[in-house]
Parts: C-alpha cells; structure tokens; sequence
C-alpha cells in the first residue's frame, strides 16, 4: 500500500468513527427516555469503539493486549458515564 | 527524568508522557483509566447514597419551572394543533391528581399502580368522580414544561393520552417532594370524560395508563349520545386550597439549588475535559518529538469522549411513566 492510500484509507476509517459517533449519538438523544433502550445504545457504542481500535490497529499499526486494553477502558469510562448519570 | 516520587514528578507522570511512564501519560495507561472507571462508579454510587442516608440529600434538591397552568396550556396547544377541542380543569381530577401524586411521594414508588395495589382510576374515584374513560400520565425529574411536553408527545402512549378525543377534562398536579430520600418533581396528570352515570369498572390498560369504563346501562350508542350531555365543571369547583397547595410547593422548589444529576454532570465534564486536555497535549508532544510508541490513537479517544461530553451535556434528566 503506497502512503497516499494508506492516509486515505485511515481518513475514511476515521470518517466511519465519526459518522457512526453521530448516528449513536441521534439515537440516544431521540430515546433518552427509554432507559433499557438507552443503556442498550450506550453498550453498542461503547463495543463498536473497542472494535472500530482493534480493526484499525489490525490495518494499521501493531496490536498488543495493551492496546486492546487502553480501547476498552476508554470505552468504558465513557459508557459508565452515559450509564450511571441518571442512577 | 526518573520518576522520584515528589508531588511534582507525581503531577507529571501522571499527567504528561516522560520516560519515567513510557512516554505515555499514567492517566490514558489502560491502570489508569481502569482507576478512572472505578472512580465514576464509586462517585455514582457514593452521591446515590448520599442523597438517600445523609443530610446532604436535604440540600440535592431538584429546581422546577413546571406549573399545572403551563402544562395545561401546552397540552391544550399541542390538542388545537390537532383540531381538538381543549382539556377543561376539573378539581376532583385535580385533588385526584395531587393525591396520587402525594401518594407516591410518601410510599416511594413511581409506578401507575402503587405498592398496595392501588391504581389510578381508585384516586379518581376517591373524589366522587365518574368517567367514561379516563386516563393517566406521569413525569418525573423535569425542570422544564417545555422538555416535559416535548417528552409526553414523543412517546407513543402519552401522546394518545393527550390527543385522545374521548377525553374532554383534566387534573394536573406538580407536586415536589422527597423520593426515595431525594428532592424531586412529579408531574401527575389525569384525563376523563364525565358520565352522569355509576361507572362500573372493567380491567384497567395499566400499560397504557388509560381506561375505558362501560356502563351496562348505556349501549355502545347512548354511550355516545350521552358523552356531549356530560357538562364539563370549566374549572369553576377548582378547590382554592389545591391552588394554593400546588403554589407553596413550586416555591419550596426554588429554594433547591443543586441536583445529584447537575453534579455528576459536572464531574464527568471535567474528567473528560481533563483527559481531552492530556490527550491533545501527548499527542502534541508525540508530533513534535517525532516519538514511536505502540499505543491507542489519541485523536480517537478525543473524538470519542468529545462525544460522550456532548451526549452528557444534551442529556436531559427526568422519565416517563
């Protein structure tokens, strides 16, 4: 893979981060209410972060447990937030 | 620098990429933000108890604007919206309201049907009044009518319950309160339709919190004939001691100035905010070192707390029932 494809094809991944960011984000927002549905969307959100770091860094870097680590508990501090802020 | 165990080495190990912690800051290390999780879960739970075992829940009250008369007039403009005719006040709907929702302040539920068993249509007719149909809904933890509408219509059961035709007055009770040891708003409100005649009661669409009551006296077409003859009381029995009532506790709300949820907001924003900041500052650093590391990306950790903080922010509190 020449480096122009290599940063085109990591601007895309991170344009699908983003995109797929926002569509949560919509849907969370629109059923806020609904807390099954809610906490549903936060969990989603938070696996498809860990999976979007692990298929990137498969691409594109190396991947240790580390790494998968340090996108977990990004995810989680995240989620727990989202989760917990209505307790 | 080797870490040396002062308070600033601490500060900087923690805080900005140095040998002494791989050159990544301790704080974005999967232990550090494994510290962080814990730590949100135990604040959580920590001001949940607060609140509910400690005199520090007297002052995490809940700050309200909700009133029954901006709640009736929104409800009303939504119905006009509809081509429907308005709601009129009624006051056994509205003392039936109020006593629901005192009910469950004093028991601690926040459900249709309370602990004991008793159900909506049970307070209406506690106040000697008789319906055709009827229906209720429910609101809590919202500071604003507004928020509390937009909710109400964008829920599929509450919405029929305010755009129901059948329905022609209403009871609405803003009752502030401790629930479950924590200061809150609940929003109760009742619609009917009056009957001239002894409701008997069928089994109640407690999912839906609306009821129909069939007389056996009535066909399905004198039903409907009598449903116009029903005069609505155009709120002229409005019991002044309700108003009165409902006055003093929308002033009582005031005087809370702080609630468990703006506070965790609050945290949560500056622990993100914190960890964005450390973020942008490593990768800063790595850019201008030119340092080669094996760790997450951080602009992909900054897009996705950025998004958490937005979500945080947006966020409303307050459900539906």
């Amino acid at each position: 893979m020449t480096r122009s494809k290599n940063t085109h094809a990591i601007l895309l991944e991170y344009l699908v981060l983003i995109s797929a960011l926002l569509i949560f984000g919509v849907f969370i927002f629109l059923y806020q209410k609904d807390q099954v549905y809610r906490d549903a969307m936060v969990v989603l959100l938070g696996s498809f972060y860990v999976a979007w770091g692990v298929a990137h860094h498969i691409r594109h870097a190396r991947l240790t447990l580390r790494i998968v680590l340090e996108y977990v508990f990004v995810a989680l501090l995240g989620c727990l937030m989202l989760a917990t802020m209505f307790l | 620098m080797i870490y040396d165990g002062s308070m600033l080495a601490t500060f900087k190990h923690i805080f900005t990429p140095r040998t002494s912690n791989n050159r990544h800051p301790r704080i974005i290390h999967p232990e550090g933000l494994l510290a962080l999780s814990i730590l949100t879960i135990t604040f959580q739970f920590a001001l949940k108890f607060a609140t509910l075992h400690t005199p520090l829940g007297n002052v995490l009250g809940y700050s309200s604007s909700i009133t029954s008369s901006k709640v009736l007039e929104q409800i009303n403009a939504q119905r006009s919206e509809s081509g429907l005719v308005p709601l009129v006040t009624n006051g056994k709907l509205e003392q039936a309201a109020i006593e629901k929702g005192k009910d469950m302040m004093e028991h601690g539920y926040w459900a249709h049907i309370s602990p004991e068993g008793k159900d909506p249509w049970q307070f209406i007719q506690a106040q000697k009044y008789t319906y055709t149909s009827a229906g209720e809904n429910l609101a809590k933890d919202f500071a604003e009518t507004e928020a509390m509408i937009r909710a109400w219509m964008n829920s599929p059961t509450h919405r029929a319950n305010i755009l129901d035709t059948r329905f022609t007055e209403t009871g609405i009770a803003v009752v502030d309160g401790q629930l479950d040891g924590v200061e809150t708003t609940l929003v109760v409100q009742m619609f009917a339709h009056p009957s001239q005649q002894i409701a008997i009661i069928t089994e109640p669409d407690i999912a839906q919190a609306t009821r129909t009551s069939e007389s056996t006296e009535l066909t399905p077409e004198l039903f409907l004939q009598s449903s116009p003859n029903a005069q609505p009381s155009m709120g002229k029995n409005l019991n002044p001691d309700v108003m009165s009532a409902q006055v003093v506790a929308v002033e009582d709300a005031k005087l809370a100035f702080l609630s468990p949820l703006q506070i965790s907001k609050a945290v949560f924003l500056a622990v993100i905010t914190l960890l964005i900041i450390v973020l942008l500052y490593d990768a800063y650093l790595e850019r201008k070192y030119h340092t080669i590391r094996n760790v997450g990306k951080n602009i992909a950790h900054v897009s996705f707390l950025l998004f958490v903080g937005i979500l945080i922010v947006i966020l409303k509190g307050g459900t539906l029932l």
